[in-house]
């Protein structure tokens, strides 16, 4: 019986562990484009 | 067969394809997050790869993670990163190896209520009780009188981690089917053999899944006893869930009770004591324990509350219609019993009696720490209640008193001790109540009820 609830709990746990690494995704997104516009702004001044 | 059992039947059944129905659904749910979860791990790689300095990337985002959570780097590490790769799970296996090392809970209870390091190891441990870890803290909180040692125990820890399914796999193959009835007959009670036997009669079929269940179940309990011979149940059981949960392993549910842990055999009236590595029938276990009804479920849950939702059951309450109503009602509020406040609970009792001289000053500072860990755990407000009462710290102690009834209403022991203190404030007619509510919960008179009944009785009340 306790079956049927840990399986929801499984999923419930589940999703909450994809939901973070979605807002992780972001974040790591975020940076990149960070470090990519440091970059270029020190490109263009060494140009 | 009369129309009032058809009726039951009909209704019996319609209840089973609702809850098949929900099962299956929930199955599929489960096994589209994982996939997801796979997917969300490898695009994560894949961006990071993109750049010049990949790990340093990843790093640099989990600290940044870290502080858009509001949590220490570490809990975002092991949030985050343990998903990621088997390497980045081993990394973060190993930070949080050190972590528990250098920080020991003997110096962070010391520690006043609001310092950053204090702060930074509740949560730290929230987030490891929660994502795995628990096992880790059974091993951390066991050795706190050893810590040079802890690190080393961990290792060791991760290596049985890593074999135990290697291990089991490779004797699954070695051993035929006439050996391992041979080893689960050997491990059983006159009561279980008597089901096997039965059970090979009636439906052949049955009993080769029950053999092939008993000896997988022997040989974790086994494989357990023999690694940590000296852990208690509470302790064992987070290890078990280390092994269902996080390592994937197809362990039977299991009961805990007073000083034992079981393993159900899953889908038969059995269970294997993880005490002695027997298996007997659920019924002799349940006399054993101390329960009347004939059935017992493990239910092994939590409210976010901290308590538990269902401990045991007899065949009669345990209808998947009333599981159902669980969920139904609980919804959100259910979380897997990985409570870490059991362990602490049981180093405050058997710890503190062999180290003097920490002795009271620092049960009460562990209690606090509990408190602090999750200020809705009711065991630990009755636990924190019954010591300031001992302490004669009556107001505090009724004060924890009411805390543990007001999560748990249903707790006899506390309303016992309640009337108790009632009892010696000379609020007799509230004392009354609560002895009422004892009776009432453990469903009859004894010889604690008779003992403040009498007292009662002489005050006129």
């Amino acid at each position: 019986m306790s079956d049927l609830l840990l399986l929801g709990l499984k999923t419930e746990r589940k999703n909450k562990q994809l939901k973070r690494l979605r807002d992780f995704r972001k974040i790591l997104l975020l940076k990149i484009e960070e470090k990519e516009e440091k970059d270029a702004e020190k490109l263009l001044k060494q140009l | 067969m009369s129309n009032d059992l058809q009726q039951e039947f009909a209704e019996l059944s319609t209840v089973q394809d609702e809850k098949l129905k929900v099962q299956e659904n929930d199955f599929s749910q489960l096994k589209d997050a994982e996939s997801k979860m796979v997917k969300e791990a490898l695009d994560i790689l894949t961006i990071a790869k993109s750049t010049d300095n990949p790990r340093q990337t990843i790093l640099k985002a989990i600290a940044e993670y870290a502080k858009a959570k509001n949590i220490p780097v570490l809990g975002a590490k092991v949030e985050v990163l343990q998903y990621l790769s088997p390497e980045w799970k081993k990394e973060v296996d190993r930070e949080v190896r050190k972590y528990l090392a250098q920080n020991n809970l003997f110096e962070i209870v010391q520690l006043p209520q609001g310092d950053p390091r204090r702060t930074e190891y509740i949560e730290n441990l929230k987030i490891l009780n929660q994502e795995g870890y628990a096992d880790y803290l059974v091993f951390a909180i066991h050795h706190v009188d050893k810590p040079k040692q802890i690190e080393g125990i961990l290792i060791y820890h991760e290596r049985f981690l890593a074999n135990i399914k290697k291990e089991f796999e490779q004797e699954n193959k070695d051993q035929s089917f006439s050996e391992k009835e041979k080893y689960v007959f050997g491990n059983s009670f006159p009561e279980a053999k008597k089901y096997f036997e039965d059970l090979k009669i009636k439906s052949p079929n049955d009993y080769n899944y029950a053999i092939k269940i008993a000896w997988q179940n022997l040989f974790f309990a086994k494989k357990i006893k023999q690694t940590y011979p000296n852990l208690d149940c509470d302790e064992i059981t987070l290890i078990l869930q280390k092994l269902v949960q996080v390592n994937g392993l197809q362990i039977g549910d299991y009961i805990q009770s007073d000083g034992h842990v079981s393993l159900k055999l899953d889908g038969f009236p059995l269970v294997l004591d993880m005490y002695d590595s027997k298996i007997r029938s659920i019924i002799e276990f349940g006399k054993q324990v101390g329960y009347k009804g004939n059935y017992f479920g493990s239910y092994y849950l939590q409210s976010k509350e901290g308590y538990y939702l269902a401990v045991y059951s007899s065949e009669e309450n345990d209808s998947p219609k009333q599981i159902l109503g669980y969920k139904k009602s609980m919804g959100d509020n259910l979380t897997l019993n990985t409570n870490i406040s059991n362990l602490l609970y049981d180093l405050s009792y058997d710890l503190f009696q062999l180290i003097k001289s920490f002795s009271i000053p620092l049960k009460i500072k562990l209690y606090e720490l509990m408190l602090e860990i999750n200020p809705n755990d009711a065991n630990a407000h009755y636990n924190y209640a019954l010591l300031l009462n001992e302490l004669e710290r009556n107001e505090e102690a009724e004060f924890h008193y009411l805390s543990a009834l007001k999560i748990n209403p249903n707790d006899a022991d506390t309303h016992y001790n309640y009337a108790h203190l009632l009892y010696n404030f000379e609020r007799y007619k509230e004392a009354r109540e609560h002895l009422g509510k004892y009776k009432e919960l453990i469903g009859q008179k004894d010889a604690y009820y008779n003992y403040l009944n009498d007292l009662l009785k002489q005050k006129n009340f």
